[in-house]
């Protein structure tokens, strides 16, 4: 009961059309509510986890990054040809690499920011193609097919933690891509929620100057957002790598809305200061569910994207309206 | 001269603008002569200008509003997709409607679904106060999202030849798609400078609290501006579809971030208010000469983005150099006033 007077609107709103959605796509499809399908979905969806939990960081702190997958594909794409070339097959190693790049990118963006002062979404839209096409010119865009992989990813990609059966009879595991999911978003958890940088950056996204004023340092705390959100995309890149057994360098960058479309869904404020993580959560679960079952309804799955946008923008409009008539009252005006 | 000068010096990012063009212009000329400067080279070059000149209006108008339209990429894609399907007989017999009623109904469908869907993002941002960068990327998803649905990413081609003849032909030496970016760039320039609208424009940039204390209805400039965006973007649709002969998901998506830095490197201001449209049609000329000079020097796709990147955040650290260096001296001069009296 303590749970359910924690969650907001949006959440209820969510959970409310996950549940409605479950019970349509179970009507057509018996075999749809079990572990397998559970498994599966999370397989797809840890890379989206990941990279979302940077994103909300980014944006309760007022901004949008628009960088996260370039930077996701710089990391896990150059710590790749790196190993293959060194014949590194230690798993420490593989996401040090990968990490130390996403760190470096990120607080590059918020280093330009900080001098720029513009609106962090313009200088990330061109750092996402300066990032992308550096990599190209340094690592080159060559595909690395599953035979070529080395070792520890072609583990990272097999490796179970429990198995089950599904309906034919093959046997599915819960991927052990479950641990640094859980790591990052436990940690962005206690960031948030426990420390003084979290209060900060929550400060930051309500008043940037009051935040400043108040005696926190805004430029450093915009360094180390942007520098743990490269961090998160360091993570990412390695797992997508694995998750999708092979690479192709050009195929992440462009999926950068789906991950904002996820965390704005999940109730997280577009100007700043408002943002949980079970929304985000939800958000994603709920894109998942529209790209994997829209085929059960009858539906191709390039209507995907659609259905998102009208649920994007109705959270979008709802959240925004109480807001609006809150502000009428106290007569402040925004468009 | 003495006149030009003078205004240069009036207004830095324009002079900055000019020689950065007048620079291009010499080192395209030393480094290819003529093969670059010559009547074929230059024609190709207007056909291709003319789309992103028109989409880049619609950014700018946007930007000067102190707002961002970034589903105007996906709004043109939508439009040319439906526009494309009344041309290919989806919706009714096109053999008994005749070529001339078709094409008149796939230019009204273009233009009406272009207003349309920028009608739906002004009305979002002015009245359910959404932010313009967070509504229009959540209006792109949807937009290209209903144009994947529809067509499930096949691409639909094959116009009536009529129809072709817009993108392709031309009057005289000059295309006729130039002729008409031509003819939309001096109906705004003189609607920013001579109307109400225009200059309400311009004061909600600047600051929207205070225009709306001096009785400027923002929500309506909003609406109306969004809208002209969208209209904008029914026109290049219009242009891409009959210049390429096929619409398809996903045409152009590398606009996206030319067009915002046409904008800027057309001396718009990101935070709105400052800007003036012929810097926006220049900034076009720049980078179409750039852009014609990479397929020369034969770049991959990859590396024209890198530097098409650079180049976003160079413009924008000049502007921000030039916009401190210019406070700096106003503020000197102040005070040197200050201490005279």
């Amino acid at each position: 009961m303590k749970f359910l007077k924690k969650i907001d609107n949006t959440q209820r709103f969510l959970i409310v059309i996950i549940v409605i959605y479950c019970i349509l796509v179970q009507s057509r499809n018996s075999a749809f509510l079990s572990l397998a399908t559970l498994f599966t979905m999370f397989r797809s969806a840890a890379g989206t986890i990941i990279l979302s939990m940077g994103v909300l960081m980014v944006m309760i702190s007022g901004g949008i990054d628009v960088s996260f997958p370039a930077i996701a594909i710089f990391g896990g794409y150059t710590s790749l040809r790196i190993c293959m070339a060194c014949g590194i097959q230690s798993m420490f190693l593989t996401f040090a690499i990968s990490i130390a790049i996403g760190i470096v990118l990120g607080v590059g963006n918020a280093v330009l920011i900080n001098i720029l002062k513009l609106e962090p979404f313009i200088i990330t839209l061109s750092t996402a193609s300066v990032y992308f096409g550096l990599m190209t010119i340094l690592v080159g865009t060559k595909n690395v097919g599953a035979t070529d992989l080395p070792a520890q990813f072609k583990t990272l990609s097999k490796m179970k933690l429990i198995t089950t059966t599904n309906q034919y009879g093959g046997e599915i595991g819960l991927s052990v891509f479950i641990i640094p999911v859980a790591i990052c978003v436990v940690l962005t958890w206690f960031i948030l929620r426990k420390t003084l940088i979290g209060k900060g950056i929550f400060a930051m996204g309500c008043n940037n100057e009051a935040a400043r004023r108040a005696g926190f340092n805004v430029n450093l705390l915009r360094i180390f957002i942007f520098g743990y959100a490269g961090f998160l995309a360091g993570v990412m890149g390695v797992i997508y790598i694995a998750g999708t057994n092979s690479v192709n360098p050009v195929s992440l960058v462009g999926t950068e809305m789906s991950v904002i479309a996820c965390v704005v869904i999940g109730g997280a404020s577009p100007t700043g200061g408002y943002g949980t993580i079970f929304g985000t959560l939800l958000g994603v679960i709920l894109y998942y569910l529209f790209s994997q079952t829209l085929v059960y309804l009858g539906l191709s799955a390039s209507w995907q994207s659609f259905f998102m946008g009208i649920v994007l923008l109705i959270s979008l409009i709802t959240t925004s309206w109480q807001r609006r008539v809150q502000n009428r009252k106290n007569f402040i005006y925004t468009e | 001269m003495k006149k030009l000068r003078e205004y240069l010096s009036r207004d830095i990012s324009m002079a900055i603008l000019f020689v950065f063009f007048l620079g291009i212009l010499l080192l395209m000329f030393v480094n290819f002569g003529s093969s670059m400067y010559n009547k074929q080279t230059l024609a190709s070059m207007a056909f291709q200008l003319s789309e992103v000149a028109v989409l880049a209006f619609g950014m700018a108008l946007c930007m000067l509003l102190g707002g961002i339209d970034l589903s105007i990429v996906a709004n043109a894609n939508l439009a040319s997709l439906l526009a494309a399907m009344v041309l290919t007989g989806k919706f009714f017999d096109i053999e008994k409607a005749g070529q001339f009623v078709t094409i008149l109904v796939a230019v009204i469908v273009a233009v009406c679904v272009g207003m349309i869907c920028g009608l739906i993002n002004g009305v979002i941002i002015s009245k359910f106060s959404v932010s313009p960068i967070v509504t229009t990327l959540s209006t792109m998803t949807l937009y290209s999202g209903l144009a994947m649905g529809i067509t499930g990413g096949n691409s639909i081609g094959n116009y009536p030849p009529a129809f072709l003849k817009f993108g392709t032909g031309s009057i005289g030496p000059v295309p006729i798609v130039f002729v008409t970016a031509c003819i939309v760039f001096i109906i705004l320039i003189l609607a920013l400078d001579r109307t109400k609208l225009g200059h309400e424009i311009h004061y909600i940039g600047e600051n929207h609290t205070a225009s709306r204390f001096t009785g400027i209805n923002n929500e309506n400039v909003i609406i109306k501006v969004y809208t002209i965006s969208g209209l904008m973007a029914g026109i290049a649709s219009l242009m891409i579809m009959a210049r390429s002969n096929s619409a398809r998901v996903g045409y152009g998506d590398t606009y996206q971030l030319q067009v915002i830095m046409i904008a800027v490197l057309g001396g718009i201001s990101p935070s709105g208010g400052k800007g003036r449209l012929y810097g926006v049609f220049i900034a076009t000329f720049c980078l179409q000469l750039m852009q014609t000079a990479f397929t020369l020097w034969q770049f991959s796709p990859y590396s024209k983005k890198l530097i098409w990147g650079m180049m976003l955040l160079i413009i924008m650290l000049i502007n921000m150099a030039q916009a401190r260096i210019s406070r700096n001296a106003k503020i000197r001069e102040m005070s040197v006033k200050r201490s005279a009296s």
